[in-house]
């Protein structure tokens, strides 16, 4: 987990990313739509460990997806990577499913937690069996606003953290651009995502009480699901770009995977340079585009005021303005 | 209906005000509002426009990039793991001095002060964290202004005039340009105003352009009025009386 205080990235790719990439969408009662009936089929049970499993069954792929085509250094092979890499991701499902079975809070198995109050709701609501749903909704509803609370903190601090990675590296401003780009674009649509919780949330009530139902929500929650598939290309899209410059910058494999001080370096892409440069410039240019789409649904939806820079600290107003008109 | 068209430094001063400018702002935003809603006037920017205010925003991000990793590197020796102290402040400042001094570009350094005094604020504001992570949040902040502006912009819904793509629309456009050459002596002014000029003649319209570029436009805007009948330069506070 993210913490600020390491010396360097080394391992970011595999850990933090991985919480970040998980669908935010999914936090909403997706599954109360028709097209989400293949979770009417998901075991009953632990639903937080079957999460878990479903992630974890999933690695790789993902892990396949992240090298897909990357060109690698002669010194390792792609069998090699994806092995050790399942490993350590491995051993971090391990200690997210002791977290859970330990109960304590972190962000991952808060996070898990919610959708598990989520998937609850969705299945009491499928089977029309509506017994203490209100404590469900209720409980869903607090752990919802924390969830976003924390990954919002999260977030931010893996941006301090790539900024001080950048900060003592031999990378390009590009590399800070393209990062920021897309940090930022995924926190304005967690903001969205925030934005769209109290009226889900509203309607939710409602259809329990057989007032309304939930096709009222349905578009929204299909818009999401949409956002939230561009969204899982977006933050695979740089995992596998911050995998890339760990791979380059690793003298070996074990360096690779252990906690080692990297001095990363753009010379270390070797014949890669233009390679690296043209990835950052791809994922900057995919994030503004995310961005843009997030930007127009907001719209759509009359809330685009969120996204307001008036809302802002005024400090940092002050600083935007001055440095965008000293002359 | 009348068409408007923000120059540059006007959109950026729409989108993100200076605060001694924010209650003109503020005013003349309402008022041109009021005039799009009534349908009075429409609110346009060319792409040039537009491109030289993301270039401003990437520029100033790219020189906060490349700064702040020179003073990263110069501090190094301060143990970056912990928080400011007397001497190391001391140090930050010897530092930013040294790098003030080897900037020769006058904007650059005018933004090399406000990185100081955010840095400044940041470390009276955050005491006990550690030196990198202030550098390293500073740095973050000052990126996150491309995806503020992104947003900003997102919401005044201003259309966009293309540049023309025929060979006889390229012809009328260049001749345009000659006619203000001589009175515009900047390439992008003279190419934003020839464009805007371009636009309202292809919608037989009349045009006003807003800018607050005493130097370059204003100053001349009563010679190019003379040449170009169907538009007004004007600062913003004019929009509401000539719309």
């Amino acid at each position: 987990m993210s913490s600020t205080i390491k010396t360097n990235f080394h391992n970011f790719s595999y850990s933090d990313a991985f919480l970040i990439s998980v669908p935010k969408g999914n936090l909403f009662p997706t599954g109360i739509i028709e097209e989400k009936s293949e979770l009417e089929k998901k075991a009953q049970g632990d639903i937080k460990l079957n999460i878990i499993n479903e992630l974890r069954n999933d690695l790789a792929n993902t892990g396949n997806k992240i090298l897909k085509d990357m060109p690698l250094p002669e010194r390792f092979t792609k069998i090699q990577v994806i092995d050790k890499w399942m490993i350590r991701i491995n051993s971090l499902f391990d200690r997210i499913e002791l977290e859970i079975k330990e109960k304590k809070d972190t962000s991952f198995s808060m996070l898990i937690e919610t959708i598990e109050f989520k998937e609850k709701i969705e299945n009491k609501i499928r089977n029309k069996k509506y017994s203490s749903i209100d404590q469900l909704i209720k409980s869903y509803e607090k752990k919802l606003n924390k969830v976003f609370k924390t990954i919002t903190e999260f977030m931010v601090s893996i941006r301090t953290d790539l900024s001080i990675m950048f900060l003592d590296s031999e990378l390009p401003s590009e590399f800070m651009l393209c990062v920021s780009q897309t940090i930022n674009s995924s926190i304005d649509y967690l903001r969205f995502l925030q934005s769209e919780q109290d009226p889900l949330m509203l309607d939710l009530k409602r259809y329990k009480s057989g007032r309304t139902t939930i096709k009222k929500s349905k578009p929204i929650l299909i818009r999401i699901d949409k956002l939230d598939e561009i969204h899982n290309k977006l933050t695979l899209s740089l995992q596998r770009l911050l995998f890339f410059i760990e791979i380059w910058n690793s003298k070996s494999i074990d360096d690779l995977f252990t906690d080692q001080e990297i001095q990363y370096n753009i010379k270390n892409f070797d014949d890669y340079q233009e390679f690296f440069l043209n990835s950052l410039d791809k994922l900057t240019i995919y994030a503004k585009d995310f961005h843009h789409r997030v930007i127009l649904e907001s719209k759509e939806r009359e809330k685009n005021q969120i996204f307001r820079l008036r809302n802002d600290d005024e400090n940092i107003k002050s600083l935007y303005a001055n440095l965008i008109h000293s002359t | 209906m009348k068409y408007v068209c923000f120059d540059t430094n006007y959109l950026l001063a729409v989108l993100i005000p200076l605060d001694r400018w924010k209650p003109i702002i503020r005013l003349c935003e309402k008022e041109i509002t009021e005039l799009v809603d009534k349908d009075q006037v429409k609110v346009f920017i060319t792409k040039l426009v537009k491109t030289e205010a993301y270039n401003r925003i990437n520029k100033i991000a790219k020189n906060a990039s490349n700064h702040f990793k020179t003073l990263f590197h110069k501090l190094k020796d301060t143990n970056l793991k912990s928080p400011f102290s007397t001497d190391s402040i001391l140090r930050l400042r010897k530092e930013l001095q040294l790098i003030l001094k080897s900037e020769v570009d006058e904007v650059i350094r005018n933004q090399l002060y406000f990185f100081e005094d955010f840095l400044l604020k940041r470390i009276r504001d955050f005491p006990m964290k550690a030196k990198k992570i202030i550098i390293g949040e500073c740095l973050s902040e000052i990126n996150a202004m491309i995806t503020s502006f992104d947003a900003e912009l997102a919401i005044y819904d201003l259309d966009e005039i293309d540049d023309p793509q025929s060979k006889d629309d390229i012809e009328k456009l260049e001749k345009i340009k000659t006619r203000i050459n001589t009175l515009v002596p900047n390439f992008n002014d003279r190419d934003i105003l020839a464009t805007f000029i371009y636009f309202i003649n292809l919608h037989d319209v009349s045009g006003i352009f807003v800018t607050h570029d005493f130097k370059h436009l204003l100053l001349k805007s009563l010679f190019l009025e003379e040449e170009f009948n169907e538009i007004n330069i004007v600062r913003p506070q004019y929009v509401k009386f000539l719309a």
